[in-house]
């Protein structure tokens, strides 16, 4: 690409006067791809982010936004030298340059000038977009050293930030000038990049006191401009002597190359003979790549040994605390092997040279990836055997404990390998790649482990989604050889990215489209059915079950004199029946709808118990009175609570009425059947008609409100059902969720009105409220039902509509009904 | 190139190629099969301890409590449940001013200010009381089964009230009829204040209100307390059966918060976690502080020791996975030594109430109270001394530990010095008053 820039910069400014122009405008050229590039992945990350973000109201992924946005500049400064100088020097159009009528001043000043003005556009394209996108929090400043570190707190500095990254920026210009190897020039950067770092973590080993984070930046801010100061001067050195003149070769012996000489046998530089056409490849695989896989090697050694050590401590201070740093060698080593695959040094000319020479592009393939597979596999086995011999507890060690086990750490080495061999086949430029590829890696593995734990992705899935990438190099490799792949390449890449992309989201669909939604036609008519019931008229009136005038008149004072509150709140606590529905009776004589929670019903169950034992025990008038009192006070509470347009409401009247029911038939005596509050208690009981009716109101009510009530909250109401779905999906299924009960609960309603045994209902209502347990020792199933309702039935909760339902109760003939 | 005959060098190549990934391949198949083998060996565990069709049973199986039905659950025990939870809740006032005053036992000769509330209350809840009499032997306590149908509390704090009342009125037959219901609803050892009688019992021990017979009858109530070695092991089986369905399967057995994050767990973590309750189970001399020492030195060998099976290396998603139920039992250790402590200080103060009663006046020294046939083991505090005792013969006082301890922030754990060993273990110093 360079070449080409330089060529066509050459041919259209030929102006001496222009020469400026023409210099920068060609080094600008050779940058544009990696400022576009990493402006485009860094707005997908985070426009991704955002969609996430709405999409998954109930469940989201942050991903930090700042930081992807602070990282990518780092990330510029990374590639800029590399691109700018290192790549010229492996294509030797340096040399050119270097023959051209322009001082070695100028090109090693421009360049790092075209640079700086490449990194001053990302800082204002990423500050830019923090400001659009309102990243930071805007209480605290970032532009302080120093100050306000510390999690809760805001970690950002951006001066640091800025700083470090043109150290980091004039680093990579110095070792792309020393080192003519691209990829070296890279791996020799990474520690380079952070030295300020670690000589920052020496200091606080070596400090004789512990330092807050504040200061610690301080020191950090000194090393990098200290870095800086030096590094400009080295840089622009080494740029000097390497576009000077040329030390000249030294002069080697000549090789004896006649094959019946005895030198042949012990001389390296000729290649051995083979008798098969894969092992020369693996072979050659190796050594044309020494260096470089000796580097990833060494990387994945220097992780491995940094976990060994970390599992053995559990503190992280001074050095230890750059340990962690270390681990992040293993995935860029996985990433580069993945690189390595199509991009080493004269990986092109190889291809070329084997498909020259008629190699299929399969054994091809297989063989340029036997090696960093080979390595990987090595180093898998490794952590296996390694993680058997370590303790995995947070007593022994945190670090140990919270690793990943060898199937999750082998799923993840698919995914980066692969993705990054992809990128190294449709990239073509080296350093964009080994920069795109960790970027792409990252966002791929984040977005699959998010897939798989909040929308459900069966783990097939993950494993087809890591195989793709791998797949489409394969198809891609013949055309690939013949350097014939361009228009293809895309579309493939395409369809993996699609795949990797659309693969989960069609899961979470279809998982989500399992649930059946309601026939629309029987939805339109249940919500004009709902539109009917819901009486703009009905009165809503609480049933107070205390003395006081509401829950907020009376509070409790940990610190007050208990023996006062005792001495003047107690008798606020006495119920009163007959006061607690003083309300109901005062509004008799419009509808009023009565509203009763499970305390309340508690309370009203535990208090008519009492009237009930005390009337066994001593049959005078004060205790029948007593309980007169209750069944005529619940005679008007039960059709009150019956209008409930709640489904709560229902449930807690199904509740009385099973008590209502057991107290005629056990604890009213023959001669007591005339009286008028246990005339007035038969006469509220409901027939299974009438109960339906009302059952079916409030079911399609609380239906049309969503299972909210006018404050949107939830009453007395979760479905245990969603608990079992992917987080992210929950959202999404709640609707159909509630769809699939309304229409369980219709057919228990007409199951129960026509007291008919049909099991599905049931079935159908148990999968939504106690999912995952056995039928048979559900609250809806034969066993539990078949024992009276007022032994089993829950008082203080409603766990699952419909337990009631269809039960023997609702079909109990009282004998006191057939009284005049 | 042509292929004829293979060099040393081509199959150095070829094997440096394929060996990685065939050892790799040969790890993880070997890991499934240890998966596999390990599977097979966590029912035959199991049925060493629970008969199969326990094992099988769907209550096991239900996950949720609320789901379990038994005939202990009589229509009785439910009224009087929900009945005595009710009148409670209207006197919640009451009983939050009764955990204050400790000093209610102190002197029974004055007119105290609770006493028109517990004559209220009681007179409210004359017929409940009733009930239970009637039907003493029929209500046993749910919560031994079940939970989650209707709050057990109401009927143990009504029973303690009528035991305060009746000792303020030093009505000792009302009292021991109190205490002989109370540990008829069979509540195992616990920590809840409410729902324990003993050290009020105790308390009222020191007014010197009962007659010799009933302080042997208090004695015998104390002795047949369930054995806590057996109620120990009992609550291990019974965390290990709830938990069949995560041991032979995996499924994680949660309903309070469950985990989004799916989960698997390789069956050497799970014969592991039935291994170390078998060995919980092993620890003996339930209620004394040897057994906290071992439990805890159990628990630490256990927190610091972690399963290093093949087949780890499958789990999803570490090689920890952070599911271990009910595996705090230092806890639990801790409990049963108060619990333990509660009944030996309980046997001493009714032996020395009783030697007053024979001899006129109170021991000198602990020691004197062998002859009323209380053996020194029975005077003994957690730690194996004595308790505290000082004695004129017209007054004395029982500790119930050897020395006065003051740290009563103590909690499960914190064993370091002998005030905070006893604090740990019985929370507050109790000094009985004779007079």
């Amino acid at each position: 690409m360079s070449t080409e820039a330089t060529l066509t910069a050459l041919t259209t400014t030929r102006h001496e006067a222009s020469s400026t122009a023409w210099f920068w405008w060609k080094e600008t050229r050779q940058l544009a791809p990696l400022v576009a590039l990493l402006a485009i992945v860094s707005l997908l990350i985070i426009v991704i982010n955002a969609i996430l973000g709405v999409a998954m109201d109930s469940f989201r992924m942050q991903l930090p936004h700042e930081v992807t946005m602070l990282v990518f500049p780092g990330l510029f400064a990374t590639g800029a030298g590399p691109l700018l100088v290192g790549q010229e020097r492996s294509q030797r159009t340096i040399d050119w340059l270097a023959l051209l009528p322009i001082s070695s001043k100028r090109i090693a000043t421009t360049k790092l000038l075209v640079g700086m003005a490449g990194l001053a556009t990302m800082w204002a394209f990423a500050l830019l977009v923090i400001t659009a996108f309102e990243l930071g929090q805007r209480d605290t400043s970032h532009w302080t050293i120093g100050g306000q570190t510390g999690y809760s707190g805001n970690p950002f500095s951006y001066p640091v930030w800025i700083s470090h990254s043109l150290f980091v920026l004039l680093a990579g210009f110095y070792v792309a000038w020393r080192i003519k190897n691209q990829f070296y020039s890279l791996i020799a950067l990474i520690p380079l990049a952070f030295a300020p770092l670690i000589a920052t973590s020496l200091v606080s080993e070596f400090a004789n006191r512990p330092m807050a984070t504040g200061q610690l930046d301080w020191i950090n801010l000194g090393f990098t401009l200290l870095g800086i100061v030096i590094v400009t001067p080295i840089s622009y050195r080494a740029a000097i002597r390497t576009l000077g003149a040329a030390e000249a070769p030294s002069v080697k012996p000549l090789v004896d190359v006649s094959p019946h000489s005895p030198a042949r046998e012990t001389n390296d530089a000729i290649p051995p003979t083979f008798a098969t056409h894969t092992a020369p490849i693996i072979w050659q695989s190796i050594h044309s790549a020494k260096g470089m896989l000796a580097i990833l090697i060494g990387m994945l050694l220097i992780s491995f040994l940094a976990a060994v050590q970390l599992a053995a401590v559990d503190r992280y201070r001074g050095i230890i605390g750059l340990l962690p740093w270390l681990l992040l060698l293993a995935p860029l080593a996985v990433c580069w092997l993945g690189i390595s695959v199509f991009k080493h040094d004269g990986a092109s000319e190889r291809v070329r040279f084997l498909a020259d020479r008629g190699v299929s592009p399969g054994k091809t393939y297989c063989a340029l990836h036997a090696v960093p597979i080979a390595i990987l596999c090595c180093s898998l086995l490794v952590y296996g055997l390694w993680n058997l011999t370590i303790v995995h507890r947070e007593a022994v060690s945190n670090f140990a404990a919270g690793l990943p086990s060898l199937v999750t750490m082998l799923m993840i080495v698919v995914w980066i390998y692969a993705i990054s061999q992809w990128v190294s086949q449709f990239v073509r430029t080296l350093i964009l790649s080994v920069i795109l590829a960790p970027i792409l890696s990252l966002v791929t593995v984040g977005w699959l482990v998010f897939a798989y734990l909040s929308l459900g992705f069966p783990i097939y899935g993950l494993i087809l989604c890591g195989l793709a990438p791998m797949v489409a190099t394969y198809v891609m490799m013949r055309r690939y050889m013949d350097t014939g792949d361009r228009p293809l390449t895309f579309v493939v890449g395409g369809g993996v990215v699609g795949l990797i992309v659309l693969l989960p989201i069609g899961f979470a669909a279809a998982h989500v489209l399992s649930v059946p939604a309601m026939d629309p036609t029987l939805r339109a008519e249940l919500l004009s059915e709902a539109q009917r019931h819901a009486e703009p008229n009905a009165r809503l009136v609480a049933v107070p079950v205390t003395g006081f005038a509401d829950d907020s008149a009376f509070r409790h004072d940990p610190l007050g004199d208990k023996m006062k509150e005792l001495q003047n709140y107690l008798h606020h606590y006495k119920m009163d029946p007959q006061q607690s529905v003083a309300p109901l009776k005062s509004n008799a004589s419009t509808e009023v709808v009565a509203l009763v929670g499970p305390w309340e019903y508690t309370r009203w169950h535990g208090n008519m118990m009492r009237a009930r034992i005390q009337w066994r025990q001593q049959q005078d008038d004060p205790a029948w009175s007593e309980l007169a009192q209750w069944l005529d006070a619940s005679a008007t509470l039960l059709p009150a609570l019956r209008r409930s347009t709640l489904l709560s409401g229902q449930e807690i009247a199904d509740r009385l009425e099973v008590l209502l029911i057991d107290t005629l038939q056990n604890d009213v005596p023959a001669e007591r059947a005339d009286e008028p509050a246990v005339q007035a208690a038969t006469q509220a009981i409901g027939t299974p008609a009438s109960r339906a009716a009302a059952r079916r109101r409030a079911v399609v009510v609380t239906w049309q409100h969503k299972f909210q009530d006018d404050r949107e909250r939830y009453l007395n109401h979760y479905l245990t059902v969603l608990e079992h779905q992917p987080p992210g999906l929950v959202g999404w299924m709640q609707p159909r969720f509630h769809d699939s009960l309304v229409t369980a609960m219709l057919e228990g309603i007409d199951a129960a009105a026509n007291r008919s045994d049909d099991i599905g209902w049931r079935w159908k209502l148990h999968q939504l409220h106690q999912t995952g347990d056995v039928f048979q020792t559900s609250r809806y199933a034969d066993d539990l039902r078949s024992l009276p309702a007022i032994e089993t039935m829950t008082v203080d909760r409603i766990n699952g509509y419909g337990q009631l339902w269809g039960r023997d109760w609702e079909y109990v003939e009282l004998n006191t009904r057939t009284q005049p | 190139m042509s292929a004829s005959r293979k060099t040393f060098r081509d199959r150095t190549m070829i094997a440096v190629a394929i060996a990685p990934p065939i050892a790799l391949l040969l790890f993880c198949v070997s890991a499934a099969a240890t998966w596999q083998a390990g599977a097979a060996k966590v029912r035959p565990v199991l049925e060493q301890s629970f008969p199969p069709e326990l094992i099988d049973s769907l209550v096991t199986q239900a996950a949720d409590d609320a789901d379990r039905v038994s005939t202990e659950h009589t229509k009785l025990s439910r009224e009087l449940a929900s009945a005595a939870e009710a009148l409670n809740d209207q006197y919640h006032l009451l009983f939050d001013v009764l955990e204050e005053h400790d000093d209610l036992f102190e002197n029974l000769d004055e007119e105290h200010p609770l006493d028109t509330y517990l004559d209220d209350y009681l007179a409210e809840a004359a017929p409940l009381l009733n009930l239970t009499k009637q039907y003493a032997n029929e209500f046993g306590n749910p919560n031994s089964y079940s939970s989650g149908l209707i709050s057990f509390r109401g009927l143990p704090e009504l029973l303690r009230t009528e035991f305060r009342d009746a000792v303020r009125d030093k009505q000792t037959d009302r009292a021991i009829e109190a205490f002989r219901l109370f540990q008829g609803l069979g509540i195992g050892p616990t920590g809840q204040v409410s729902l324990d009688l003993l050290p009020l019992v105790t308390q009222s021990i020191a007014t010197g209100i009962w007659s010799e017979s009933e302080l042997n009858e208090i004695v015998q109530l104390v002795k047949a307390s369930p054995d806590l070695n057996q109620t120990w092991q009992d609550s291990i089986r019974s965390t290990t059966l709830a938990q069949v369905p995560w041991l032979l399967r995996g499924e994680v057995v949660q309903r309070w918060r469950r985990d989004p994050t799916p989960k698997t767990f390789a069956p050497s973590l799970r014969l592991q976690w039935l291994q170390r309750n078998e060995a919980f189970s092993r620890v003996g001399g339930i209620g004394t502080f040897d057994a906290i020492k071992r439990v805890m030195k159990l628990q630490e060998t256990f927190r610091r020791e972690s399963g290093s099976g093949l087949d780890l290396a499958l789990q999803i998603p570490a090689y920890n996975q952070s599911y271990s139920p009910g595996q705090s039992k230092d806890y639990l250790a801790t409990l049963y030594t108060k619990v333990a402590n509660e009944r030996r200080h309980a046997r001493t103060a009714a032996a020395v109430a009783k030697y007053k009663l024979k001899f006129g006046q109170y021991p000198m020294t602990l020691d004197d109270l062998i002859k009323v046939n209380l053996p020194a083991s029975a005077t003994l505090d957690p730690l194996g001394v004595p308790f505290h005792f000082s004695s004129d013969g017209e007054t004395c006082e029982l500790g119930n530990a050897a020395i006065w301890f003051t740290d009563s922030r103590g909690y499960s754990g914190t064993f370091g010095t002998r005030d905070g060993t006893l604090s740990a273990i019985l929370k507050q110093f109790v000094v009985l008053k004779f007079r």
